[in-house]
């Protein structure tokens, strides 16, 4: 009853006279709208972009490598600043281990004629 | 040992305390290390580059005590992290800038 209050024309003879109540498009139409596609063709190829990206990857192992060979120098450098003093204390035991041989080699032999303390032992830089 | 320090306080050449400390010796005893590394390239028999030893030794041990005695808590840090990180210095950094803050490089 209420589309009737709503919808009502002056002289209806019954429900079924009743003026259409619908939505549609505005009087000269909606605005044309644009649906097609606008992909275009250039722009680089597949193999430009896979070059730029190997070029690109190169660089950074590079620059990574870089990065690297500095970390190596300072482990190297340090290697070098602490080396004499590792090898002085060496010296330092190995003189006195030698010394030490060599008395027992001559206490153990002295009754051997002949015998020359620390010939036997062929080390390319000890002639003692 | 992970102490940097023996009984007397004086600290001892391990391996950490050395590479933490191995910029400041290739800087400070460069001299005599370039002697003995000399005198070793002429001939190599340890008996007779044995006083230029003693010189290194001397050097490096006195320069170790001076550091600590500057910067100790810093050095002991990066001793400690040295040792946890077997020398690495890329995982240390942290400490290592503390330590050259407070005992610079000149």
């Amino acid at each position: 009853m209420t589309e009737t209050m709503i919808r009502k024309k002056p002289g209806m003879a019954s429900v079924k006279d009743m003026p259409l109540l619908q939505d549609g498009p505005p009087p000269g139409g909606f605005l044309p709208v644009r649906f097609a596609r606008r992909i275009s063709n250039t722009g680089p190829s597949a193999m430009a972009i896979f070059r730029c990206f190997c070029l690109g990857g190169m660089y950074q192992v590079g620059q990574g490598n870089k990065i690297r060979r500095a970390l190596k120098e300072e482990k190297y450098a340090a290697r070098r600043a602490i080396l004499p003093i590792l090898q002085a204390e060496e010296d330092e035991r190995f003189v006195s281990e030698w010394n030490k041989y060599l008395d027992y080699e001559a206490d153990v032999m002295k009754d051997v004629p002949g015998w020359k303390v620390g010939e036997n032992v062929k080390l390319g830089f000890l002639h003692r | 040992m992970s102490s940097a320090v023996d009984a007397t306080g004086n600290p001892i050449p391990t391996s950490a305390v050395l590479t933490a400390s191995a910029k400041h010796i290739g800087l400070r005893c460069m001299p005599e290390n370039v002697a003995f590394l000399k005198c070793k390239k002429n001939d190599p028999n340890p008996e007779k580059c044995l006083d230029k030893g003693r010189d290194v030794t001397r050097c490096v041990i006195g320069l170790l005590k001076d550091l600590h005695q500057k910067c100790q808590k810093e050095m002991d840090d990066y001793v400690g992290c040295m040792y946890y990180y077997t020398n690495e210095f890329d995982l240390c950094r942290k400490e290592q800038e503390a330590f050259e803050k407070v005992c610079p490089l000149k």
